[in-house]
């Protein structure tokens, strides 16, 4: 018994040596490299051509939204959130974003000031910033292992090439990046807006290891909004690329609204 | 405490790996203990006030547009506003909160000086531990050395070189030694030189530079010290200074300047003509002097009170940046010279009948627009726009001052408290939309100290202010009774303390006791004290000198009372025995109701020879459990020793064990043992809340939510079990439902998942009253309107589901929330409802929201962490203030959901036709259709939508069309009933029945028409070729359809909206 534990104490003595070396000197290729492994490796990213994404937001008690989101390669990426029955669409197609939010009256889709669209300008939701920021062309700074909510992580800062910046947590364990806090302007106000976004529930799916789960709560706000990642489902083949193209304005938009209707 | 064997700890490791990826290890520490950590997201909530504010030491602006204003408070840190004053926010939060000095960087608005350690050294001032510097607008701070100054005087930074930069340090108040003097840097921090020194206990209280010829720099050096009953200013190691290298060398100015010891001086440079140089000079004839030659010789300008008032306190001086001419002097109130000091007169009433608190420390004039005038008081931040001709008051720095805080039992419950210069007030722990400025209510004047309501009556509020002066308050009229005990008692005066304790017996609500060097007690609410005890002081005549008190002015404002009571507790299990403490280290008890007195403070000096003989016991509190059992601070602070110092006794006072340890910070103000679990203990410091899990073996600071600020006084309320903080500087602090806190324990904390118990949660009405507020004002946060479920996690989750699923008793599964990952306590909320109904879309928004509230009673919970599921409850009960009948609130609930499964129906009804409407347009479109049979097709997705039509508005013009159809009825008869919890009225009752039987009927209409039409179509689609249209299977419907939405709320608002697209905003950063 006590030969058991001298062996086990051996074996954390060598754990701790091992970790403080790790984390001390690693560089910033180093903890990315491992980050890329954890997620599933380049391969299992290679292998994405489409995904659809279901989720449940929650804005509040009680108040939830179901949101559905489409990304494609190249560079597509659509969103949708249903809010009693009505459809808010967001959607870059490559080139441009538009959107149609027929809460604030606006049946038809529109395009995007470029404010907006740089806002949802698709970057790469599978891989993520830090995976692709050279793309880009942002900057990534590596600022150490730092403690953050309890948990030892290692801090990386990408910068956006008009100042925007995430500062992005993995903990030194599994690699997994578990918290961001985005630094952007809001563009209606041109004033600076800090959100921490916490992800969590990392499950596997397609051999990539993605979150269920994220918390956004911005600075200063009492509470935030979570999102429940209910299915991702990649490759299915129905995606397809007129998801993402900006719908002709006409006369008959749909069940939208009504054009006969006299308001 | 159980110790996980080592190897366990492996195996449980690896099995975890196993699990999960690749990946290091971590080393994993082979016993608990307790951190910050732990305490996760439990965060309190401050409440404020932000009324009355409190005080300011320092404030700096940086002249843009608009500009942006940097507060140091006394006690509450460091705030800052980028919108010309309209919002602040706290940027020091995670350093001592005693702010004293701010100051920007010329050259650079994001570098900021912070000088920690107020400089206005009354009775109840802080401390401090050196400078910081920020060089991101207040993002990060780096500590760049002066550890040991404990308070700054001023900071100067070169006008051209922000490297080079000048501390006025005082040094410590309470001792000698220290970091005090003059400390140049000439690398932005990283190393000083001590430049001008005088003694070991004369520090630097003001410096100014030449804005011109910033080699030319003046240093006021004051030889000061305060004790606990005592405080002196002035001595041979005052006087003016000049040098004229940058601070390398220095001469003393005394040309023109006062004979003899002086006092504190202020010195202030004129920009606009740095030649003209201002000093106001404690002396026995304090004065205003100018000196037109850079200092070289002074002239007696003006002695008029407000330049001669309480040089200790009061020692500001500001020269408009354009007119060399008109200086500024602020103190009791804030004067006025436009003739280089030869008058000054009163830019307002000021005073205790002015709009604007008295006692003004700090004054920012804009440089370019010198009308543009902020003001630091006792009292907050006020702006002036036109030369002090009128005020705005900061509404949104919660830095309130409390001494002590209360609770009443009402529904929701309210806080009392006295707070430093600002009288007493009660507050409620919740109001609709958010504790406000405009719920708070005065309860008293002057300093207030000790305020709580009559147990048994409480529109009666006994309150007081400084040094003994007791209140009897009618809350509804306002009229004050003053029921002191007599000043004279035979030939004796009573001696009370600055904070007399007030306090009440926990057996009997009838009996108040008041401490002077007697205890008093009074069973007719204050009519008769009775005295039950002999002098219980030292009576020490050399520590009862203050009305000599002050030095070269003397300042005797009870501030300096002492050889009193400063604590008494009476037990809460036996109503005989009764503890008194003294501010000159007595610790008495009496076991037979006040006859017989033992001191036994020599027995807890004895447990640590660190707190000597006299030192002021700041704090007693009798066990809930055991007589036996006490707890007692000890506070060093006013001889320099700021440990902390906290005893526990389980014999009477006759042995104690010292529970202090190497994690607590501060000088002790007050312990409290849970009233259930015994080894819970809550200490606040000067430095911020403590809290152990083992009886005060160990500690660890409480940081959720609360930064480290003084916390006076721990409640904890009986019936909500919240533990309410009463912290000076940043008012009241709630921290809801303590239940979880006392089931942990240190065992507890080495597993991976704990799941922990909580208060039952009551179903709050919803207040829907109509009331705009504005972004300038702090709004204190409530509780959420939701039940809430505690848990532990030892390590962040990462991996697999962590949800909770809350159960019916009938365990049906009700809803799904997601759970915090942090490590520590983690408090998930669940609203009480069901998710939001489901809606059919349309032009029209309806206010249906929200699900309707599940009835009271009893739910299962289970928190589910990966494979592992662990399983509790909650309980809810219905608002307290709501007793309607069962069967009301039965019926209320009946109608609610019936109505919500109707718009579930007409929803299906809805989609069912939108269905038929798109298959058959896409069947009229397709090749296959013929002409004839297009038509056909056409024309049933036409009747199609002319059915949805009849059900759901249409109309342009969205909410302002105004359209109403079944849908829009259907909702809003929703929201009227699930809106309110007790009985439905007849019309809605009525209403209800007319809009179902129209549902059934939409629903046989519709039935009767795809019954009728559509097995022809579908006729004519098999001979096309073409699939026939099958109608949506309500079961397959179900499992797919979305959940209603409620966000909707959000986007009907400007605010909601920004909020969303914010978030929407995010995604280029997000990762799936």
């Amino acid at each position: 018994m006590i030969k058991k534990k001298l062996v086990a104490v051996c074996l954390m003595l060598f754990v701790v040596l091992a970790w403080s070396a790790q984390a001390e000197d690693m560089t910033l290729e180093q903890v990315l490299e491992q980050h890329a492994n954890a997620r599933g490796g380049e391969e299992a990213f290679d292998a994405v051509e489409s995904a659809k994404v279901t989720a449940k937001m929650t804005m509040g008690p009680g108040m939830e939204a179901p949101m559905t989101l489409y990304v494609k390669e190249p560079n597509k990426m659509r969103m949708d959130i249903e809010i009693q029955g009505a459809v808010i669409t967001q959607a870059w197609d490559g080139e441009k974003g538009w959107q149609i939010m027929p809460l604030m009256g606006v049946t038809e889709a529109q395009e995007m000031s470029e404010d907006e669209a740089k806002q949802i300008k698709r970057q790469d939701l599978i891989r993520g910033l830090l995976l692709t920021y050279g793309e880009h062309g942002y900057e990534a700074e590596y600022l150490g292992v730092e403690e953050i909510e309890g948990t030892p992580a290692h801090k990386i800062k990408v910068t956006m090439e008009d100042g925007d910046s995430a500062v992005s947590y993995l903990d030194t364990e599994y690699f997994m990046e578990f918290m961001q806090e985005i630094d952007g302007v809001n563009p209606q106000t041109g004033q600076r807006v800090k959100t921490k976004v916490s992800y969590g529930d990392f499950k596997e799916v397609s051999g990539l290891m993605m979150p269920h789960s994220m918390e956004m709560m911005p600075e200063g706000a009492p509470s935030g909004m979570s999102m429940t990642i209910e299915t991702i489902e990649v490759n299915t083949g129905d995606v397809s690329d007129d998801l993402f193209d900006m719908p002709e304005a006409s006369a008959d938009a749909g069940s939208e609204g009504d054009a006969s209707g006299q308001g | 405490m159980s110790v996980r064997s080592p190897l366990g700890i492996l195996i449980g490791a690896s099995a975890l790996l196993a699990s999960a990826l690749i990946p290091v290890l971590t080393p994993v520490p082979a016993v608990a203990q307790l951190d910050s950590n732990a305490f996760g997201a439990l965060e309190a909530r401050a409440i404020g006030p932000a009324r009355m504010s409190g005080r300011i030491s320092s404030i700096d602006a940086v002249a843009s547009q608009p500009i942006q204003v940097w507060v140091g408070t006394a006690s509450g840190g460091v705030w800052k506003s980028t919108d010309g004053g309209i919002t602040f926010s706290a940027v020091f939060d995670e350093h001592t909160q005693s702010a004293g000095v701010v100051r920007i960087d010329p050259t650079d608005p994001d570098t900021v000086w912070v000088g920690t350690g107020e400089p206005w050294v009354r009775n109840s001032v802080s401390y401090g531990d050196g400078v910081y510097k920020t060089t991101d607008g207040g993002e990060t701070w780096q500590h760049v050395g002066l550890a040991a100054s404990e308070r700054i005087g001023a900071i100067r930074i070169h006008p051209e070189n922000g490297d080079v930069v000048w501390v006025c340090s005082l040094g410590p108040l309470w001792s000698a030694g220290g970091e005090r003097g003059v400390y140049k840097t000439t690398d932005g921090g990283e190393t000083w030189n001590l430049v001008l020194e005088v003694d070991e206990d004369t520090g630097c209280a003001d410096l100014d530079v030449d804005p011109q010829v910033p080699d030319v720099v003046y240093a006021a050096m004051w030889q000061f010290r305060r004790s606990a009953h005592f405080f002196t200013s002035g001595g041979p190691g005052s006087g003016l200074y000049r040098s004229v290298d940058g601070g390398e060398t220095w001469t003393q100015l005394a040309d023109g300047l006062p004979e003899g010891d002086l006092g504190r001086i202020a010195v202030a440079v004129a920009p606009s003509r740095p030649s003209t140089v201002y000093a106001t000079v404690e002396s026995e004839t304090t004065a205003l002097y100018r000196s037109d030659d850079m200092g070289s010789t002074w002239k007696q300008m003006n002695s008029s009170q407000n330049v001669q008032m309480r040089p200790f306190y009061f020692s500001e001086l500001v020269v408009d940046p354009r007119d060399h001419m008109r200086v500024y002097k602020p103190g009791f109130i804030l004067t006025s010279s436009i003739d280089g000091g030869k008058s000054f007169s009163s830019l307002f009433g000021g005073g205790f009948t002015g709009t604007v608190h008295p006692d003004h420390h700090a004054l920012w004039i804009h440089p370019e627009n010198p009308e543009q005038l902020i003001l630091g008081t006792d009292g907050g931040v006020y702006v002036s726009e036109n030369r002090a001709s009128s005020w705005r008051h900061v509404k949104g720095l919660p830095v309130s001052q409390f001494y002590h805080v209360a609770y009443d039992l009402e529904w929701p419950y309210n806080v009392y408290g006295g707070l430093q210069d600002n009288g007493s007030w009660k507050g409620p722990s919740r109001a609709a939309g958010g504790i406000t400025n405009a719920n708070w209510k005065s309860i008293g004047f002057g300093d207030g100290f000790w305020a709580f309501p009559h147990p048994e009556d409480p529109n009666t509020i006994f309150a007081e202010f400084q040094g003994g002066q007791l209140l009897r308050v009618d809350d509804t009229t306002g009229a004050v009774k003053r029921i002191s005990p007599a000043k004279d008692s035979g030939d004796e005066k009573l001696r009370f303390n600055w904070n007399t304790p007030l306090v009440l017996s926990p057996n009997d609500p009838k009996t108040l006791y008041v401490g002077s060097q007697y205890v008093h007690r009074s069973m007719d609410r204050g009519e008769t004290w009775e005295i039950i005890s002999p002098d219980l002081t030292t009576d020490d005549p050399a520590k009862q000198r203050q009305s000599e008190s002050g030095g070269i002015t003397v300042d005797n404002t009870t501030a300096e009372n002492h050889t009193t009571i400063y604590s008494i507790a009476e037990s809460p299990k036996n109503a005989e025995l009764i503890w008194a403490g003294t501010d000159d280290g007595n610790l008495q008890i009496s076991r037979d109701g006040g006859a017989t007195w033992t001191n036994v403070a020599s027995n807890a000096w004895a447990a640590d020879p660190a707190v000597p003989e006299g030192t002021w016991v700041s704090w007693v509190h009798p066990s809930d459990h055991d007589e036996a059992t006490a707890f007692v601070t000890f506070d060093g602070h006013w001889s320099g020793d700021m440990a902390t110092h906290v005893y526990r006794t389980t014999d009477y006072g006759q042995t104690w064990t010292s529970l202090g340890a190497e994690t607590l910070d501060g000088w002790a103000h007050c312990v409290v043992q849970d009233s259930v679990n015994p080894n819970l203990l809550f200490l606040g410091t000067e430095r911020g809340l403590y809290i152990s899990l083992d009886g005060g073996a160990s500690w660890a600071r409480y940081e959720a939510g609360v930064p480290p600020v003084a916390v006076h006084e721990i409640r904890i309320h009986p019936r909500e079990h919240d533990l309410i903080l009463g912290t000076h500087g940043r008012g009241v602090y709630i921290l809801d439902d303590i239940t979880a806190l006392r089931d942990l324990t240190l065992e507890k904390i080495e597993q991976n998942v704990v799941l922990l118990p909580s208060r039952p949660a009551p179903q709050v009405v919803t207040n829907q009253l109509q009331d705009f507020g504005a972004d300038d004002e702090f709004v204190g946060r409530n509780p959420p309107e939701a039940a809430w479920v505690t848990y532990y996690l030892k390590k962040r989750h990462l991996f697999g589901d962590l949800k909770l699923e809350i159960y019916d008793q009938a365990g049906e599964k009700i809803t799904e929330i997601p759970g915090g990952k942090r490590v520590g306590l983690n408090r998930v909320v669940w609203p009480m409802r069901l998710d939001p109904p489901k809606l059919p879309k349309a032009s029209n928004l309806v206010p249906a929201f929200l699900g309707p509230r599940v009835p009271e009673g009893k739910y299962k919970v289970k928190l589910i962490k990966g494979k592992e599921t662990l399983e509790g409850e909650v309980e809810l009960v219905p608002d307290p203030r709501l007793p309607y009948p069962e069967a009301d609130r039965k019926l209320q609930q009946e109608v609610s959901l019936a109505l919500y499964h109707s718009l579930t129906d007409l929803t299906f009804i809805v989609q069912s036709l939108e269905h038929v409407t798109r298959e058959a347009t896409a069947r009229a479109e397709s090749e296959q259709a013929k002409k004839a049979d297009q038509k056909a097709f056409e024309a049933l997705a036409d009747k199609a939508d002319g059915e949805r039509k009849q059900l759901v508005s249409t109309a342009d013009g969205g909410i302002f069309a105004g359209e109403e159809k079944l849908r829009e009825d259907l909702g809003n008869l929703y929201a009227e009933v699930s809106g309110y919890d007790g009985r439905p009225t007849n019309s809605q009752l009525a209403a209800k029945e007319g809009l179902l039987a129209q549902l059934r009927e939409a629903e046989g209409r519709v039935q009767a028409f795809l019954d009728a039409e559509l097995p022809a179509i579908n006729q004519k689609l098999e001979r096309r070729g073409l699939d026939p249209i099958e109608l949506l299977d309500r079961a397959t419907w179900e499992d797919g359809a979305p959940a209603g939405s409620s966000a909707t709320m959000l986007m009907t608002t400007k605010r909601g909206r920004e909020v969303m697209l914010g978030y929407m905003g995010l995604f280029r950063s997000l990762t799936f």
